[in-house]
């Protein structure tokens, strides 16, 4: 194995720094005593009193956890389901529309899925709010699930599965005895994804909300709009700290391979 | 690998996912374009209804006018130009900072790898709302990087970046790089080194080597980044909304006005009808070539 | 012999390829049967018939007697050692050995017994509570097969069992199955594109070739007795020379060769014409080399020494070359590159081949 050379160790650094340096200065700042957010007063955790006793913040993190973790639970198993078609079986009727359907979500603008959801609730009738959140959360990320239960499955050995079958096992037992369980770290990093994803989502919740349910971006978004202060540096250094946490327990938990995390 | 499974479960297991996306994917799509052909109205839904029945006579109400409309006014023209021209230029400069990251980070050790590739996902996980606040405490007039250079004396006067351009440059490239980096990363990561090894040894300066092995060898990485980063950022409204300016119009942000604030939701849908028609092409030669890497 | 495992006309396509072409095989109770052929000769498609994963496009296999064609492959009696080994990586190895047994819905005690009963044959009893990932191959091939074992198949399929195993492992673990195999009296058939492999572990061999079997017998019969050019050079070296006009004295053949550059010894054969294009081969060790006297003259090119033996390569005078191994029995080596000698044989060590 070739050392990296000194020009890979720069592109690394400048790269990495580019990164990070602004997360790192956000981080600083939320625990500086001064109002202004230029300018160092001081250590200071007042902005994290201040962020945790803001009622509106806690319950719109209330809505956004709740529609992150039902959302996921949703889009994972339609992922799983769409991975394992579109992995085993295959060719069907319409496979291409439903290729298409479940390649374009990822880099559809946001924009445009919001403007369609809203339209097809208000159509529909639906009352907007954190189920039409969820609902919308669980079509945008299960297309992200299925791609890294797609990687994972197309990367399981296919003797696995003959050799259960060879034991005995019915081919759909086989494949839930042997290849569901081989398939457990990708479950994973397929709900950590859509939950991290959903927790993230700004457009998508303005579009599909209703009058009364907002989420922690959405809120976080209209004070962003009044400018910056030290406050919302604290929610979200909190933000990032609870995702940092997640991967790392998650990464230490199933050491997901760089590709199954977003493998395209 | 072809089971055999009985079809009636195949033919479930296909419905479901396939189910879900036809009704809150395809389904929308199209009601999209029924709203872009009616009229504006008072009202909740803010629209006149495509068809009514009188008596027993169906009539249906096509409405061209929001096309007509769209396509007459300059600053949608313009917004879409812009769009266009941004994702370009930001594509361009992601492709310039990831590609020497995703390479020096592939030439590292395979322990060392796996932990930077982490690095490079934590922002990626983390809320893109954050990371462009993170950006306007640094880009204002008053903010860290006009403090900094003034304290420094490189300039008297506190450089304009907020709200221009170059603030949306920074920010799109900033949050959209780890889509960028990831594929081209994965696709060099795969590749042979030997190959490598074959180039030099058959007399191929390191560069000669570069260019003429590694390089071709990873495009198809750079076409997944490259798709990945252009499609979404044409449409992209936060950073735009967050960084720019009111002379940088993006569409996707000129969509969310006419919702938001203008209410007028079926030239809003006529809009995003031509957003669509515009971001059909990539998206379909993405999923193509996503596809043929996914058989191969 | 009573066919135990019967393949009758089995023909497999894959679209306009045709993997295994109108093979019929019978296979007797408890033989060591090899299917031997080069890649993309079809003997993994017929393995994979026989043990359920391919449906066959026309054709029967029979087992026991019994017509299984349609059956499927978890419902057959046979089970199969993987080329991967194809070991469970979410369970011990315990659990993979004793996963067949569960899915029979067998006796907790009974698993226990069959499962520890089989790890101690294969010396795997320490070793039941690790995962796979944290065997050895040699370990992980011994796992693999106390898995299908455990089963008491009627058949047990081995694909390329010992493919991944170095040299010296895979000597010792070709004696290790033929062991097992005789200990359990049962019927193995096995895949492998090692001739060497196939020779020492099988009491019969059936070489394939493009979807075909050209031949099938014991590894003696088809050494000795090869039916055509094709397998004389496939199984071991040989060397081939077309043959010519033919006079016969008693059993003896003398063959004019003009290949080889001279005349040739043979036996009588009453199954090969002489008349039409045929061909002798004989094999290298059969070949003496002398410096002086009668034969086929040619010069030494090259010499190699492989330790049990010395391989000397002769160019004759028609320009073809001729191959001869030595046994190392200890004596002075005499021959060196460059010497000028004559080659020659019994009339016994000649094949005559019509193909």
């Amino acid at each position: 194995m070739p050392q990296p050379s000194l020009f890979n160790r720069l592109s690394i650094f400048a790269g990495l720094t580019f990164l990070y340096l602004p997360i790192v200065v956000l981080v600083v700042y939320s625990f500086n005593a001064s109002r202004l957010v230029t300018v160092w007063g001081g250590f200071s955790a007042q902005w994290y009193t201040a962020a945790i006793s803001n009622q509106s913040m806690v319950e719109g993190a209330k809505v956004s956890f709740l529609v992150a973790a039902i959302s996921a639970t949703f889009a994972t198993a339609l992922g799983s389901l769409a991975a394992i078609v579109a992995v085993r079986i295959r060719r069907f009727r319409g496979h291409h529309i439903f290729n298409g359907m479940l390649v374009a979500p990822m880099v559809m603008p946001e924009v445009v899925m919001g403007v369609s959801m809203l339209l097809m609730f208000v159509t529909l009738g639906i009352d907007r709010g954190p189920v039409t959140i969820t609902l919308a959360h669980a079509t945008f990320t299960m297309c992200f699930a299925a791609v890294v239960m797609q990687s994972r499955l197309a990367e399981l050995d296919p003797s696995l599965e003959e050799a259960a079958r060879d034991l005995g096992c019915p081919p759909f037992l086989a494949f839930i005895k042997v290849a569901v369980p081989n398939m457990a770290p990708a479950f994973v990093s397929a709900w950590l994804l859509s939950f991290t994803l959903s927790l993230d989502d700004l457009v998508l919740s303005s579009f599909t909300t209703g009058p009364g349910a907002s989420t922690l971006p959405m809120k976080v978004y209209s004070q962003i709009k009044f400018g910056v202060t030290p406050e919302v540096n604290a929610i979200s250094t909190i933000i990032l700290g609870v995702v940092v946490f997640g991967l790392v327990t998650s990464r230490i938990v199933s050491r997901p391979s760089a590709k199954s995390n977003l493998a395209v | 690998m072809m089971q055999s499974k009985p079809n009636l479960g195949r033919h479930a297991l296909v419905l479901v996912p396939y189910g879900w996306l036809a009704v809150f994917f395809l389904m929308p799509f199209l009601l999209v374009l029924a709203i872009s052909l009616s009229s504006v109205r008072l009202g909740m839904p803010p629209y006149e209804p495509l068809y009514a029945w009188q008596g027993s006579l169906l009539s249906i109400r096509l409405n061209l006018e929001n096309f007509v409309f769209v396509l007459g006014e300059n600053t949608y023209l313009l917004a879409y130009l812009t769009s266009l021209k941004v994702a370009a230029i930001s594509t361009v400069l992601m492709l310039a900072i990831a590609y020497p990251l995703a390479y020096g980070i592939a030439s590292c050790s395979p322990g060392s790898r796996s932990f930077l590739i982490f690095l490079v996902i934590v922002p990626f996980w983390s809320s893109m709302l954050i990371r462009v606040y993170a950006w306007m405490s640094i880009l204002r007039n008053d903010g860290l990087l006009n403090s900094l250079l003034l304290h420094l004396g490189v300039i008297s006067e506190p450089l304009r970046i907020m709200n221009t351009e170059t603030a949306i440059y920074i920010g799109i490239v900033y949050t959209y790089l780890p889509f960028m980096v990831l594929p081209i990363y994965a696709n060099l990561s795969a590749s042979d080194r030997t190959l490598i090894e074959a180039a030099r040894d058959l007399g191929c300066s390191r560069m000669a080597a570069f260019w003429r092995v590694t390089f071709p060898l990873s495009l198809r990485g750079v076409a997944a980044g490259c798709a990945l980063v252009f499609i979404p950022v044409i449409g992209e409204f936060v950073v735009p909304d967050l960084l720019g300016g009111a002379d940088t119009q993006m569409i996707g942000r000129t969509i969310w006005i006419e919702f938001f604030n203008n209410r007028d939701w079926p030239v809003a849908s006529a809009v995003t009808v031509l957003l669509l028609v515009i971001l059909v092409i990539p998206i379909v030669l993405f999923q193509t070539r996503l596809s043929r890497t996914s058989t191969a | 012999m009573q066919s135990y495992v019967s393949i009758e006309s089995l023909s497999k396509s894959f679209g306009l390829f045709t993997a295994v072409d109108d093979i019929s095989i019978g296979i007797g109770k408890g033989e060591f049967f090899s299917l031997l052929g080069p890649s993309g000769c079809g003997k993994s498609t017929l393995l994979r018939m026989i043990a359920g994963f391919e449906t066959p496009t026309s054709g029967v296999v029979r087992l026991d007697g019994e017509e299984v064609t349609d059956v499927p492959a978890h419902r057959r009696a046979t089970n199969m050692m993987f080329q991967s080994y194809a070991l469970f990586p979410h369970l011990s190895v315990g659990k993979n050995i004793a996963f067949g047994l569960q899915q029979d819905r067998l006796a907790r005690s009974e698993i226990r017994q069959r499962v520890s009963e089989v790890a101690e044959k294969l010396q795997l009893t320490a070793l039941l509570d690790r995962k796979p990932q944290q065997l050895s191959g040699g370990q992980r091939q011994r796992v693999a097969l106390a898995r299908a074992l455990v089963k008491r198949p009627k058949v047990l399929l081995l694909d390329e069992p010992l493919g991944a195993l170095d040299k010296n492992l895979r000597a010792e673990t070709q004696h290790e199955l033929v062991r097992l195999q005789r200990e359990l009296g049962l019927t193995f058939i096995i895949v492998t594109h090692d001739q060497h492999e196939a020779m020492t572990v099988s009491s019969r061999i059936a070489i394939m070739r493009q979807g075909k079997v050209l031949q099938i017998g014991s590894p003696a019969e088809v050494y000795e007795t090869p039916v055509s050019r094709y397998v004389a050079k496939f199984l071991g070296e040989a060397n081939v020379f077309e043959g010519g006009t033919a006079r016969r004295s008693g059993n003896e053949l003398k063959i004019e060769s003009a290949e080889a550059g001279g005349s040739v010894l043979a036996t009588a054969t009453d199954h090969i014409s002489t008349s039409g294009r045929y061909w002798v081969s004989v094999r290298p060790e059969r070949v003496e080399l002398n410096k002086q006297g009668s034969g086929l003259e040619g010069v030494v090119e090259q010499f190699s020494y492989a330790g049990s033996g010395r391989h000397y390569r002769v160019r004759l005078k028609s320009g073809a070359t001729l191959d001869a191994l030595r046994v190392n029995l200890g004596a002075q080596d005499d021959l060196s590159v460059g010497d000028t000698v004559f080659a020659s044989w019994m009339p016994q060590a000649a094949r005559l081949l019509a193909d």
